[in-house]
């Protein structure tokens, strides 16, 4: 019998991601290095705190004998369900590009290359590209498990065995879901519909996380309601849902059980029955799905008259270079469904930030005036990160974002200062608006005195001037015009060093300001007259706003003197 | 109206243009050929401002790019090979955003992005996404935006690349015309036909220096020709003229 393919085959197809792989590490620069070290480092830091996080709570958690058990089986089925959806989530949106859209399908496409094998290849490519994070910071999470348990070992092995048939099966449902969805509708709809789900997904699970208030888990108070927490958290537990048996997998090895091998094979089974229901719908479908991939339809969502005309005329006031490039870039920005998303996210953090100090507890101890407006200073610093995270976003990205289109404006007459403090004057009000909805928002959750709450609206406005100079200055200072994902940009090197210089800044900012609230907070305990501590807050802003100044004008020149020296 | 005194460009050690000084006459419509890696582009993107000369100067107009490089670009409008561009401005918006930054408005400008558009043979097109275009239309789309501010000097890359027959002969057309109104065009080409046609004059570059500079006539005097074609010439003068021609049979 011959057959159709080989494994071999498969490899084959693989083989250019991996030599691509190998000569990155190979021909890497130095800036791809230290982007590298910055990914390590920031990795290791999430993980370590992923990893304190849970065993904080399980060494907690296991004080209590009589919960323990079911407590830590919950915790455990959380954690099955929450990866499974997440990878069956970012398969559906991988397979996507990696299965249809991707640049080396027409060569792949056009060879006598068999479909299984074709099939076979892609699948392992969208695993890997949508499993490998999920599965980084699974690690810490796992191993905190097995610490805590009787069995440390065995618990490892038992994820070690669970894991690959739970990375499989959800690629090859993904793969299936999107095969479904391209051979039915336009490819450009269905990634315009698949990044709204993918941005909907992700802020469904930020606020089903939030409003669970969690914390209450940590708070000894609370742990005669830890029943109720987890009937409130309970998570779907089908026997049906592979989860579910990783889950009673997993949980069996923690207590040194024997191993329940019926529901292991299941699993191995039903990772196998994926991958080939998988083939053959990609026999029935795919070749279908891939010539819709190629259609370029106009995206649906773009052409919107009323908001095409309100811009023009809201901008007609403008100087009118100021105003080409200002509308250029709000159309761009509107136009683009992968902005949307990421506006949805915004959106998620701004309302869970703020949830955050609505349900703060009023009645309790700490809740006294001097903590109160502590608070609030502090806030002033997490207010400020966050401006930081939604400038890397939006911001830093602003240079990149103009792509391998950069030489339109690079060959007019256009001067780079100009550009460049259009890029700022364009950033610059919404997240004004942004800072401003932030520290008075949270201020009044907090019941801040009316001086905190001038004194931090007042800061984070200044701040706001330098997070946003920075964010266009070091974008231009680390430009990246070809990419495929603006979230690459945010996502680079250059991003990481944007985001450790913004919280830097906002270290020094709180620093300035840390003696006037010192001194008011003192005045106010004291009952002493508010004058000294309002002459050094007036002194302290002085230096903050010229701190800021700095902050814009500098990182902008050096952008300006980058971008000048930058060969398209 | 397009000088170049000199011009060099080093990529560490490779020299990539070597010496190049040239010089090219108002309403001078000029080749500019040369084998793969020969120069072309890395001259072309020098001449654009995207790229930086390692030495030299590059005069458009008479304003230095480096030290008036606001008043030189003014006067340029510049073609490149791959046609990036804005793919979520519509056409019209498009030409209106470039228009803008060379400080251009109001009802006449309207008028021209219309007039373009037609010529380009778009104007059924201007209210679509560009993304929604094919390589030839945006080909098109990007001459129609560099003709918008009536540039002096025109320079294009590899202009035939992804264009059907008729927007080819277009293109033809409409630099002749232009340079018959005195604009400068500086046009790289690998279409030996297109540029023997076309060019008032033909410079040829290899290995980053100018190694054949004049017209038809002089190019064959030259390279010792005596076949009046530029394919013979090119290949002798670049040293291609070594390859032995593989037919059907042979292969």
């Amino acid at each position: 019998m011959k057959w159709e393919f080989t494994p071999r085959d498969v490899v084959r197809l693989l083989t250019p991601s991996i030599l691509a792989a190998r000569n990155r590490r190979r021909f890497a620069r130095r800036s791809d290095l230290l982007r590298a070290a910055l990914f390590g480092g920031v990795t290791i830091v999430f993980s370590v705190g992923i990893f304190a996080g849970f065993y904080r709570v399980l060494v907690y958690v296991g004080r209590f004998a009589e919960f323990t058990a079911p407590l830590t089986h919950q915790m455990l089925a959380t954690v099955s369900v929450f990866l499974f959806t997440v990878l069956l989530a970012s398969n559906i949106i991988t397979a996507y590009s990696t299965q249809y859209v991707s640049e080396d399908l027409s060569l792949l496409a056009s060879g006598p290359i068999p479909l299984p094998a074709l099939y076979g290849s892609r699948l392992i490519l969208t695993l890997f590209q949508s499993s490998w994070m999920v599965l980084v910071f699974s690690v810490p999470v796992y191993l905190a498990f097995a610490l805590t348990s009787s069995s440390p070992i065995r618990f490892l092995v038992a994820v070690a065995l669970v894991l690959p048939p739970l990375l499989a099966i959800p690629a090859a449902l993904g793969s299936m879901v999107t095969g479904a969805l391209v051979s039915v509708f336009p490819a450009r709809r269905v990634r315009e519909a698949l990044m709204m789900i993918g941005a909907l997904f992700v802020v469904l699970i930020v606020f089903l996380v939030r409003t669970q208030q969690p914390e209450r888990l940590l708070n000894p108070r609370s742990i005669y309601d830890v029943g109720e927490f987890f009937s409130a958290f309970r998570t779907p537990a089908s026997p049906l849902l592979p989860s579910t048996w990783a889950t009673d997998i997993l949980a069996a090895a923690r207590h040194a059980n024997s191993p329940p091998w019926f529901l292991l094979a299941l699993l191995y089974s039903t990772a196998a029955a994926a991958v080939v229901l998988g083939c053959w719908q990609a026999r029935a479908l795919y070749w279908r799905g891939f010539s819709r991939a190629q259609e370029a339809l106009p995206a649906r969502f773009t052409a919107l008259p009323m908001v095409d005309r309100f811009l023009e005329v809201m901008t007609r006031p403008f100087e009118l270079r100021f105003r080409s490039l200002l509308l250029k870039d709000l159309k761009t920005f509107l136009r683009d469904t992968t902005q949307w998303s990421q506006l949805f996210l915004l959106l998620a953090l701004v309302v869970v930030y703020l949830y955050n100090f609505s349900v703060l507890p009023s009645n309790f101890t700490f809740a006294t005036f001097y903590l109160q407006n502590l608070f609030s200073f502090l806030n002033l610093g997490l207010a400020g990160f966050v401006l930081s995270a939604v400038a890397v976003r939006f911001v830093f990205t602003s240079v990149s974002i103009e792509g391998r289109a950069f030489w339109i404006i690079r060959s007019s007459p256009l001067s780079l200062n100009e550009f460049l403090w259009s890029k700022f004057w364009t950033a610059l009000p919404p997240l004004l608006v942004l800072s401003q909805i932030l520290t008075l928002v949270s201020n009044h959750f907090l019941g801040a005195s009316r001086f905190m709450t001038v004194l931090a609206s007042v800061s984070i406005l200044f701040v706001c001037f330098g997070i946003v100079g920075m964010g266009v200055g070091m974008g231009a200072m680390f430009p990246r015009f070809r990419f495929e994902n603006v979230t690459q940009i945010a996502g680079s090197s250059g991003g990481l060093l944007y985001m450790i210089a913004t919280s830097s800044f906002i270290a020094i900012v709180l620093f300035l300001e840390a003696l006037p609230v010192y001194f008011y907070l003192s005045a106010e305990y004291r009952g002493a007259s508010l004058e000294r501590p309002l002459l050094v807050t007036i002194a302290a802003l002085v230096v903050v706003a010229a701190l800021n100044v700095a902050a814009v004008i500098l990182p902008i020149r050096w952008g300006q003197k980058r971008l000048a020296e930058l060969e398209l | 109206m397009i000088q170049l005194v000199e011009l060099s460009k080093h990529y560490g050690k490779h020299v990539a243009v070597d010496r190049l000084s040239l010089e090219v006459k108002p309403g001078e419509l000029f080749g500019f050929l040369g084998p793969n890696g020969a120069g072309k582009t890395t001259t072309i993107k020098m001449i654009a401002g995207l790229l930086h000369p390692t030495a030299g100067h590059i005069l458009l107009a008479g304003h230095d790019l480096h030290r008036e490089p606001q008043k030189a670009k003014s006067v340029l409008g510049f073609i490149p090979d791959r046609p990036f561009l804005y793919e979520k401005l519509s056409a019209t918006e498009f030409l209106r955003f470039v228009a803008g930054i060379y400080g251009l408005n109001g009802g006449r400008m309207e008028r021209r992005i219309d007039e373009l558009l037609e010529l380009v043979e778009l104007r059924e097109f201007g209210a679509n996404l560009i993304e929604s275009f094919s390589h030839g239309m945006k080909q098109r789309l990007v001459m129609a935006a560099s003709f918008i501010h009536d540039p002096k000097v025109l320079v294009v890359d590899e202009p035939m690349v992804g264009l059907d027959p008729k927007g080819a002969r277009l293109i033809k057309n409409m630099f002749r015309e232009r340079c018959n109104k005195g604009e400068t065009i500086f046009m790289s080409t690998h279409t030996l036909e297109v540029a023997q046609a076309m060019c008032d004059r033909i410079g040829i570059i290899s290995r980053g220096r100018l190694i054949a500079l004049g017209s038809m006539d002089d190019l064959q005097r030259q390279a010792k020709s005596e076949i009046p074609a530029l394919e013979p010439i090119f290949l002798k003068l670049t040293g291609g003229g070594s390859f032995r021609e593989i037919d059907g049979d042979s292969v």
